[in-house]
């Protein structure tokens, strides 16, 4: 085209076309100036179409028709006309269409004629993908309910092949004026296109007051931000309540995801080993029960038996060098009074099934025992069980007794007893015959004096420090908790009352302590 | 319980990814500045001046299926970016010296190319650590140096004119518009992995 080809070659170094133009259409300029300094060329994106405008700086001339044409620097091509933007009367030409590289440079060229004679002429450079091109804010229509406001924004139906939907963000701002300016901004999604109408829903405001609502784009690429004119409406009262409902409806469901977490987070860490460290250690290095150290349990002791001491009330016995068996029975024993002014008495025992018991078997007896046994100057025995240890009977101090049992009643009286009625006297011992010596009762002494029960490996018990003086005690004990048989005393305990000279030699036959006593 | 090397190995590939996409985003950001200050060189030259170079124009054939920022693995794409940048570097860099045309600006450019090419260089470094998969880049980055070889030549025929390097600018735009798109697209997919 040969008004393209004369426009393209003006310039300095090339005279000769200038002059041909100025022939060919009359119009004497030397230099035309073929800057924008006759127009002001300006593009933008209006409702996200790419949209070149024009205005003249002289405004005396007024062409009656435009026309527009542009081309590339990429590559050496012609002026091109846009069909669309032909003998215009309008002073802006939509390029959406015509435009869609944002790579090229594009070099517009917008002719004014009036009838045939082109009155001025405007060139102009244009980078769409660097420059800083505005983009005009959408259409948007705000309606206000009762508990949110509606925004509708209209898009246009045909999307600009010039803007990439990744490029682009569409903001739109929330101001509340009555607040003093406060601006909240929204950022809504728009997924594919932006083709269709699009409305967004503004909730969570505040009752009574006046909310501003303005719209714009803002893409990647630095451009300038052209905002909408603001659109205001009142937010009526009433929807303090339902506002107020879903805001406690969402603090619990918030409530409850945090908590969710925490509890997931902390499940996690504990099936790790990263908390809560399981301390297998042995039961001995477990000191979490305070009892242990307050009440420490004593270890279990050997086992003992427990041993029913009868009480034997027996007569006191001349020597008739008679050795018929007359008085005492089995469950007899004549109290003596001993040297020490102790009533002794002899006691047949009894086989219980052994008892794991740990007590001390020693010279002491329960306070309470005691007492009774004041007033009761008649020794009247009682059969006591032993259940366990007891506090007073670990305080006593032991006098020589190695063993362990417990003497739960003080068979001793300080005075002469009398022969208590019938078998219904019974004392009840717990006593580890490993480490008691047993006194056997013998009647040529004063004391009379039982002989010992030697019954395998049960162990006789001592009952009364050897100090003393002797007193009469059968125990019968099974070491290994078995109940051994006891056919009965006078089958194996020669009765110091039958046939006390052989009590005595029994007695010496055995392991003899002194005083009568026998240890095994 | 879990293996102690599993959680160390978790920490690591976290801690990895975190620096990657710090260092994509660094490099995100610092091609934007880039892109303005080329902009700003761009915006100087005079619309009358770009006018009078049209006849001058030429087509430099620039390589866009190389710089089709879509077709690219993570490791190409910094393959791509690194010469491409580093040819518009070394060509800059001739440029003010031969001609020492609006030197404050062009030094900022120079500049803001240089760290943009650290920034790359550290991220390749990284990928080169992770052995990821670089294969048929150097095919990419072959036609990218005969693309700015092309350039040189036009300039060198020009005898490195007013109208010839108003030219180049204007090519070198658009190939910083390639590489802004292909930095993007390196982010996110760096973000994303």
């Amino acid at each position: 085209m040969v008004l393209s080809q004369n426009v393209s070659a003006v310039g300095p170094l090339n005279l000769y076309p200038m002059v041909h133009i100025s022939l060919m259409f009359g119009i004497s300029y030397v230099l035309p100036d073929f800057s924008d300094e006759s127009c002001t060329l300006k593009m933008t994106l209006r409702n996200l179409q790419s949209v070149l405008s024009w205005e003249l700086k002289n405004h005396s001339i007024v062409p009656t028709h435009y026309t527009l044409w542009y081309t590339i620097m990429s590559k050496q091509e012609d002026m091109k006309i846009v069909g669309d933007c032909t003998n215009i009367t309008r002073s802006f030409c939509d390029l959406t269409d015509v435009w869609v590289n944002m790579t090229e440079m594009y070099i517009p060229k917008v002719v004014g004629f009036r009838g045939n004679a082109e009155l001025v002429s405007c060139m102009g450079s244009f980078f769409l993908a660097m420059d800083t091109l505005p983009l005009d804010p959408p259409e948007f229509e705000i309606v206000g309910f009762t508990d949110h406001i509606s925004v509708n924004v209209k898009f246009q139906s045909v999307a600009p092949k010039i803007l990439n939907e990744e490029e682009l963000q569409f903001y739109l701002a929330l101001i509340e004026e009555q607040s003093g300016g406060t601006v909240k901004k929204h950022k809504p999604q728009i997924n594919g296109n932006v083709t269709e109408n699009f409305i967004y829903i503004i909730d969570k405001l505040i009752p009574k007051t006046n909310y501003c609502v303005s719209v714009y784009f803002e893409p990647k690429h630095p451009r300038k931000i052209n905002r909408s004119p603001l659109k205001c409406t009142l937010f009526q009262p009433g929807w303090e309540s339902e506002s107020s409902e879903s805001a406690t409806i969402g603090g619990i469901i918030t409530l409850f995801l945090v908590a969710a977490v925490v509890i997931s987070t902390v499940m996690m860490l504990k099936r790790i080993g990263y908390i809560c460290v399981r301390n297998n250690f042995p039961k001995v290095l477990n000191f979490n029960k305070l009892s242990v150290w307050v009440f420490p349990e004593l270890p279990p002791l050997e086992k003992v038996a427990t041993v029913e001491l009868i009480h034997i009330n027996r007569k006191k016995k001349v020597w008739n060098y008679n050795y018929d068996d007359e008085s005492d029975s089995d469950d007899e024993a004549a109290p003596r009074i001993s040297a020490g002014g102790y009533t002794t008495h002899g006691l047949t025992g009894r086989l219980w099934p052994a008892s794991v018991s740990s007590a001390t078997l020693e010279d002491c007896s329960d306070p309470a025992t005691e007492e009774r046994d004041l007033p009761e100057p008649e020794a009247d025995a009682e059969a006591l069980t032993a259940p366990g240890p007891s506090p007073w009977q670990s305080e006593c101090t032991s006098r020589g007794y190695q063993g362990r049992g417990n003497l739960l009643q003080d068979p001793f009286s300080e005075e002469d007893s009398s022969p208590t009625e019938g078998s219904g006297d019974r004392i009840v011992f717990n006593v580890d015959l490993n480490s008691v010596c047993v006194r056997a009762l013998e009647d040529n002494d004063d004391s009379e004096v039982t002989p010992m029960l030697a019954s395998g490996p049960e162990e006789t018990a001592v009952l009364e420090d050897p100090d003393e003086t002797e007193s009469n005690l059968l125990l019968v004990a099974s070491g290994e908790g078995t109940q051994l048989p006891f056919p009965g005393p006078s089958a194996e305990y020669p009765w110091p009352e039958d046939s006390p000279s052989d009590e005595s030699d029994t007695s010496e036959s055995d392991v003899d302590m002194g005083d009568g006593y026998v240890m095994r | 319980m879990i293996n102690k090397p599993f959680f160390d190995i978790v920490l690591v590939l976290l801690a990895s990814s975190s620096v990657c996409s710090r260092e994509l985003k660094l490099v995100l950001f610092q091609q934007k500045r880039v892109n303005r200050e080329s902009l700003k060189l761009l915006n100087k030259l005079q619309t009358s001046s770009i006018q009078q170079c049209l006849p001058h124009r030429k087509n430099f054939l620039l390589p866009q299926k190389s710089v089709n920022p879509h077709q690219y693995q993570k490791g190409q794409a910094l393959t791509i970016l690194h010469e491409m940048l580093q040819q518009i570097f070394n060509l800059f860099r001739a440029i003010i010296s031969l001609n020492g045309w609006e030197e404050s600006h062009m030094e900022k450019l120079l500049i803001e190319l240089h760290q943009q090419l650290k920034y790359l260089e550290a991220l390749m470094r990284w990928q080169a650590q992770q052995k990821r998969d670089t294969l048929g880049s150097e095919n990419l980055r072959l036609q990218v140096k005969i693309y700015f070889q092309r350039i040189r030549d036009y300039l060198e025929n020009q005898d490195y004119s007013t109208c010839a390097w108003t030219i180049v600018q204007v090519e070198i735009n658009r190939c910083l518009f390639f590489v802004f798109q292909l930095t993007g697209k390196l982010s996110k997919q760096g973000m994303e992995t």
